[in-house]
């Protein structure tokens, strides 16, 4: 562990003594390992902005994306563990996605000159899921309260059921109650998703 | 992803199957953002930590090895080699208000001062902020107000190491007079877990518990606002629908402009405090103080010493004597 990681207060790695216990905590979304491999490649987000001549401020949208895509690989399966750091894996995602911001906003004609081939499948999943994301946000409007609240708090925050019902966040005051609400929601989520499929292709 | 089967009809069709996946897809993609930014504001919090973590290394160090040096060259009659200390650290290790006062005002703070307070204790029965905290109200009066009990929020870290927010820094140290629990306000749930933070002084945690009780008051109200239009709007053709105002509890306001206050956003602060006009009246007198802070916040002076006079000649005022301070330090 380098000396400059030790010289910050309540660094987020001290707790992972290994990387296969950091890539564990990754798995389960814990906020700690997400931060550690944050941090560890925080460096390597300042180089790449500089390299790709992106705006100083886009360090953070960087390293959002590029850990959106990161997280998501890791929860799909399609990233293992094989002995690596992690963060050296998130680095690697980071180098695809300032290219794409560079794609994006046209500021470094010479940089695509030397990558030919743009097309990017990881980059591509992302920005097809991202679409994804946007309809369903959609459609949750349409859907309005109560379907909407009681699917974001389980499906997008992950609030537990009994933490959601002890604070009240809902008009349901039973887990069981919630849950089948919930579930008749879901359905209906589905199945304006189905009907806005539909309507699309015809 | 998580498993849809139980949300489909029996026996479901491909299309069906297709639009779950999506939908299943596109909730764990939206439940990710969320988790990204929440991390995204705890590595905000940990930068500024760390800052300042390294400063207070710098400075113990270079005391160190000053006092090394003096020990080992000043006895010997040499020139004194103690490093002078840094502006952050001077900052905090000023004298008290007492010892910066002229002789001559010292002697007409105590001939004005004391009369003044005793009249306070007689005729209002609001709080003090400050003599409740250091425990001054028995009788005790201090001649000059003591120094706020928290440091203003971090300017220099926030907004980069400029002389003026070094300056504004170091003025607001000496009037960040803010405490937890506000004055006269009941915190009941949904807010206990911002209530909590609050009272840690964990403002990154309470920032993000309002900011997602924020969010959920106002997709509740658009909602609301949005049925109602389209049932009148069904029985009259030539109905107009209203604008979908978000309007979250005052309460909520209320919490969120101190959190956002302490975190140091005088505009963001203002935005919350300039939507409690109709609020409980017993809020005002810490609203007020609240809200000129918010103002040498956002750099906006000229509010500010607007509102320092009308609390300074308010008799009765809680914070009187903190704004008249603040009044003598702005001019």
């Amino acid at each position: 562990m380098r000396i400059t990681e030790w010289l910050t207060p309540s660094n987020p790695c001290r707790q992972y003594n290994d990387n296969e216990q950091l890539f564990n905590a990754l798995k389960s979304l814990n906020n700690a390992a997400i931060l550690c491999v944050q941090t560890k490649a925080m460096p390597s987000a300042h180089k790449l902005v500089q390299q790709y001549r992106l705006a100083p401020e886009s360090v953070d949208e960087l390293v959002n994306e590029s850990t959106l895509i990161f997280l998501r690989k890791i929860s799909d399966g399609s990233y293992q563990f094989q002995g690596h750091a992690p963060s050296s894996y998130l680095v690697e995602i980071m180098k695809r996605v300032a290219l794409m911001m560079t794609r994006k906003k046209q500021h470094n004609h010479e940089a695509l000159e030397d990558h030919h081939d743009l097309h990017d499948p990881d980059i591509e999943a992302h920005k097809r899921q991202q679409e994804s994301a946007d309809l369903v946000r959609q459609f949750l409007g349409q859907m309005g309260e109560p379907c909407a609240g009681v699917i974001r708090l389980h499906h997008i925050e992950g609030y537990p059921d009994d933490e959601v019902v002890r604070q009240g966040w809902t008009r349901y005051t039973t887990t069981d109650s919630l849950k089948i609400k919930r579930s008749d929601c879901m359905k209906k989520l589905i199945q304006i998703a189905q009907q806005w499929k539909i309507t699309n292709h015809t | 992803m998580e498993d849809y089967e139980p949300y489909l009809n029996d026996p479901a069709d491909e299309a069906e199957r297709r639009a779950a996946e999506q939908v299943m897809e596109g909730l764990a993609v939206l439940g990710l953002q969320a988790k990204v930014q929440q991390v995204a504001i705890e590595r905000a919090a940990l930068a500024r930590r760390a800052f300042w973590w390294r400063i207070t290394i710098a400075v113990v160090l270079l005391t160190l090895s000053g006092m090394v040096a003096y020990l080992v060259f000043g006895k010997k009659g040499s020139v004194s080699t103690l490093p002078s200390k840094p502006p952050q650290k001077e900052q905090k290790l000023s004298p008290p208000m007492e010892q910066q006062v002229l002789p001559i005002e010292k002697k007409k703070a105590k001939k004005i001062d004391i009369p003044v307070a005793k009249e306070e204790l007689k005729s209002s029965d609001l709080p003090d902020p400050i003599f409740n905290n250091i425990g001054l109200n028995d009788g005790k009066l201090g001649e000059l107000i003591p120094e706020p009990i928290h440091a203003a929020p971090d300017l220099v870290a926030m907004r980069g190491e400029g002389e003026a927010n070094a300056a504004l820094k170091a003025l607001l140290d000496q009037l960040w007079y803010t405490s937890y629990p506000l004055s006269n306000l009941k915190v009941e749930a949904p807010y206990l877990n911002a209530d909590q933070s609050l009272k840690e002084r964990d403002f990154n945690k309470a920032y993000l518990e309002l900011d997602r009780l924020e969010r959920v008051q106002a997709d509740s109200l658009t909602n609301q606002i949005r049925r109602r239009n389209e049932e009148r709007m069904a029985k009259d053709p030539n109905y107009r629908p209203i604008a979908a105002s978000l309007n979250p509890t005052d309460t909520l306001l209320y919490l969120k402009g101190y959190c956002v206050l302490e975190m140091g956003e005088g505009e963001e602060a203002l935005y919350y405090f300039n939507r409690l006009n109709g609020a409980d009246p017993a809020w005002l007198p810490q609203l007020t103080w609240y809200r000129a802070l918010a103002l040498l916040l956002a750099d906006n002076r000229s509010e500010a010493l607007t509102l320092f006079q009308q609390m300074a000649v308010e008799r009765g005022h809680p914070y009187r004597r903190q704004a008249d301070k603040a009044l003598k330090l702005l001019r």
